[in-house]
């Protein structure tokens, strides 16, 4: 296993950014969510390092080897791909062998490397199916195995879950982080699912028109996120996002003004956006934050309940826990759970 | 009524298909004087071999057949080892594609018969013309059906994901390799249409044939030279003899052509 490492990687098709100054260090056996809209760049990110495609700019290491030159199936990089793109001439077999053929191995260790990635991945009765008997759920593990039995430096998956439908799609994310786990294999994980992303990754790489938003664990992203784009990304419902104005005596949102004790005033002054989360509000009068709710609008979802309200007249959602039919007339929020974001094309988070 | 309507559709379109066949065939077991006599039979009376037998009495056959299968095998060759490729290529990366097919389409439109004559001249200053080994007329089948091959195989191509050739790479092959292990093998089917139809234009082939082959002759020249020189009953022969790779080809076709190789690929 290996330490990756990008430095100020680019790509630029024609005026087009696929990706803009990519910085990112990769820790040995670490697993790096790559979480952002489709058009972001995480999937360019993916085909740069797998080298299917060659960086406008930058350098790529795995370890200390400089691998943004070499061509594909020099740089000891394995991936799954979205579509799964299993051989369908050859059998499980045949696929999960490709990898191990193309590397010289004698029969010998092919076989017992295929029965130990054939047993993790319960493989072992579908070895003489081909790929168009087997279901999706078994496709994406002949994938998974087929890039995983040569033991790669680095390992990268694109939306690997995206094709399993939602059912089978939790138990094998949790599968997918043991294994990652225990083969201790560095990871790229490229996905558009925040819950993929929050629950698998290790750290959090946020994408936006190319650019690298935020980096971090998956707590700070939820927490801190960097800019408003990142705070209207991650969260589900997003987190409210309201234009407000600050002044020496506080803050004005829509038609409400709160007074802000010194604490939690951000450094900056006059137009900006605020952004609250929909479960930072709770039936308690005493918040700083109030909000009006709409009885008409609430949506159930059994372990939470969503409702449309009013904050000075803005609308924002509010999520409670549980099944509320009958929500409060009047939630509201702490101060604290306010973050601040600037009211220019950035959104950058002012502390 | 519109089942009645399709059924008369299907009986015209296999009359259409079935009837020369079976004027060659009925003329190949004619004897030479009733194949002339009018009125025309559905059948003849006393069906013959006699038109075989003086065929294969012809020197000619033998060495016309060697031309012809030599010429065809290589031409299958040359024309897969030069379009396949290029049908890559094109397949992968539009931009390349625009312009080849312009050109290809550019190279259809010239009609053979005058290509054949510079091509002749060309020829005998590089003394390929009326080679014994038929040198000449394998290089002018394969300029011939190499924009037939092109598309088909471009089709065949273009089915087989580029995403499995990515994989490949990531496995560990080559991009030669990923074409060599991933693409070929998916594309079969339509490398073995591509490669019938291919020996199909080089058999059926006469004006170039008939121009850079004056004494040498392959097939189709030998067919016209019996018909005119009053061998009709030979030429009958050799007409029906000329139909049976056709006919094994069209065998060998259908069934590559329906066989599908790619389900499984991905989800």
């Amino acid at each position: 296993m290996a330490t990756a490492q990008f430095a100020r990687v680019s790509k630029h098709y024609g005026a087009v950014v696929g990706l803009d100054d990519f910085s990112l260090r990769v820790g040995d056996g670490e697993l790096v969510a790559i979480l952002g809209p489709s058009g972001c760049g995480k999937s360019t990110l993916l085909r740069l390092t797998a080298g299917l495609e060659a960086p406008s700019g930058g350098e790529i290491r795995i370890g200390e080897r400089r691998i943004d030159a070499l061509p594909a199936h020099r740089r000891d990089v394995a991936m799954v791909f979205q579509s799964y793109a299993l051989y369908p001439h050859l059998s499980v077999r045949g696929n999960i062998e490709f990898p191990l053929r193309r590397q010289g191995l004698g029969a010998t260790e092919r076989g017992a490397r295929l029965t130990q990635i054939a047993a993790a991945l319960d493989l072992a009765p579908l070895l003489d199916r081909r790929p168009a008997a087997l279901s999706g759920g078994q496709r994406q593990r002949v994938a998974l195995a087929r890039a995983l039995v040569r033991q790669p430096k680095l390992f990268l998956l694109d939306e690997p879950l995206s094709n399993l439908d939602a059912r089978l799609r939790l138990g094998v994310r949790q599968y997918l982080r043991a294994l990652q786990r225990r083969l201790h294999v560095t990871t790229l994980y490229v996905t558009h699912d925040q819950t993929e992303a929050m629950t698998l990754g290790d750290r959090i790489v946020v994408m936006h028109g190319g650019r690298i938003q935020q980096v971090d664990t998956p707590d700070a992203v939820y927490q801190h996120p960097a800019n408003a784009f990142v705070a209207g990304f991650v969260g589900t419902p997003p987190m409210n996002l309201l234009p407000a104005e600050l002044d020496d005596d506080g803050l004005t949102i829509g038609s409400a003004r709160i007074s802000l004790p010194a604490a939690l005033r951000p450094a900056a002054h006059g137009r900006l956006q605020i952004g609250i989360r929909p479960e930072a509000f709770g039936a308690s009068e005493r918040g700083a934050l109030p909000v009006l709710t709409d009885p008409t609008t609430i949506e159930i979802l059994g372990s939470e309940t969503l409702a449309r309200a009013t904050l000075g007249g803005l609308p924002v959602t509010v999520r409670l826990p549980g099944i509320v039919r009958d929500p409060p007339p009047r939630l509201s929020a702490a101060l604290a759970a306010l973050h601040f974001f600037a009211a220019d094309a950035s959104g950058a988070r002012l502390a | 009524m519109r089942r009645g309507l399709g059924a008369t559709a299907a009986l015209l379109l296999a009359a259409a298909v079935l009837l020369p066949l079976w004027l060659v065939v009925k003329q190949a077991v004619t004897p030479e004087a009733e194949s002339v006599a009018w009125p025309p039979t559905w059948w003849p009376a006393a069906p013959t071999l006699a038109n075989f037998r003086l065929l294969l009495a012809s020197v000619e056959l033998a060495s016309g057949l060697r031309l012809s299968l030599l010429v065809g095998g290589l031409t299958v060759l040359s024309t897969l080892a030069v379009s396949f490729p290029a049908a890559w290529v094109a397949a992968r990366r539009p931009a390349v594609d625009r312009p080849l097919d312009a050109l290809l389409l550019l190279a259809r439109v010239f009609p053979a018969i005058a290509l054949a004559v510079p091509l002749a001249v060309l020829f005998v200053q590089l003394g390929l013309y009326n080679d014994p080994g038929g040198r000449g007329l394998w290089l002018a089948h394969t300029l011939l059906a190499t924009p037939f091959a092109f598309f088909i195989l471009r089709a065949g191509i273009r089915r087989v994901p580029s995403e499995l050739e990515d994989a490949a790479q990531l496995d560990g092959a080559s991009r030669a390799g990923a074409v060599w292990r991933v693409t070929v093998p998916l594309a079969a089917p339509s490398i073995a249409a591509a490669a019938l139809l291919v020996f199909l234009v080089s058999w059926d082939e006469f004006a170039y044939a008939l121009v850079l082959q004056v004494t040498n002759r392959p097939l189709p020249p030998l067919l016209y030279y019996f018909a005119a020189f009053s061998y009709p009953g030979a030429a009958s022969a050799l007409a029906a003899l000329m139909l049976l790779p056709a006919l094994l080809i069209v065998a060998l076709l259908a069934p590559a052509i329906r066989a599908g190789g790619l389900r499984g690929s991905g989800r």
